[in-house]
């Protein structure tokens, strides 16, 4: 499906959705074609970073953590997301 | 790189430990695979799982530093170090816990000599006598599931993972 709205066409991104990009651009005082370059181009100055910046600048050496908590919260937090949808894709 | 290196599943939560502890036995992996001792395998279906754990309200509340945006950009530095399958062409079917069969598959499609995981269902699959854990090693029969602490210890001399 392709939705068209004041000059932005996605393949795929519902009207709703479009509303928000449109609603979204207007609050940032860009027009939604800005908007959407203004999207990718953060998104590839992420994978940029992504790329070049090793695990330990990127989240420090962290600290001790009781890991039997986190596993349980993992847990908890993969039963809640399962209930809402299946991860495959 | 080592010629022929391991070829690891990391389940969700041995990810979100190394996220706050990069000190830990699983922080210590995932450096270990930044310098490519280990190839840590991932599909769709994983890293969606990831990206939604590692934003769960509850989780970030926990530990605030879940909630930085140095953890996505973490998460997408992963699929620079790691081998990711866009599609999983593979089916498993894990009644003991149909949550976790993702990880299995991507096992099975990505030929992954490890999964690492505290879970017990996943623990006992290569000893296991049930019927999954009986087709399991048919598809991959040189698989190892077993913990972070274990794998560490294990290889830590031989990797110098230190």
């Amino acid at each position: 499906m392709t939705t068209a709205n004041a000059g932005i066409s996605i393949k795929g991104l519902g009207k709703r959705k479009v509303a928000a990009v449109m609603e979204r651009a207007k609050r940032l005082g860009m027009t939604p074609q800005r908007y959407l370059k203004h999207l990718v181009e953060e998104d590839l100055a992420v994978s940029e970073r992504a790329k070049s910046t090793s695990f330990k600048k990127l989240l420090g050496p962290g600290e001790s953590a009781d890991e039997s908590e986190i596993d349980r919260l993992v847990r908890d937090a993969k039963k809640r997301h399962h209930r809402r949808g299946s991860p495959k894709g | 790189m080592p010629p022929n290196p391991f070829r690891l599943v990391l389940d969700t939560n041995i990810l979100v430990r190394a996220f706050i502890n990069l000190g830990s036995d699983s922080g210590r992996i995932l450096q270990a695979c930044e310098k490519r001792m280990f190839v840590p395998l991932l599909s769709q279906p994983v890293l969606r799982e990831y990206r939604l754990i590692l934003g769960d309200p509850v989780l970030c509340s926990r530990y605030p530093q879940l909630d930085r945006p140095e953890v996505a950009v973490s998460l997408e530095r992963l699929t620079y170090v790691g081998d990711v399958y866009r599609r999983a062409r593979e089916r498993f079917n894990f009644p003991r816990d149909p949550n976790d069969s993702h990880l299995i598959e991507l096992a099975i499609v990505g030929r992954a000599t490890h999964l690492i995981s505290t879970d017990d269902d996943l623990l006992s699959l290569t000893s296991g006598s049930d019927d999954a854990a009986r087709r399991l090693r048919q598809r991959l029969p040189n698989l190892k599931v077993t913990t972070p602490h274990d794998f560490f210890n294990r290889h830590r001399d031989e990797l110098d993972l230190d």
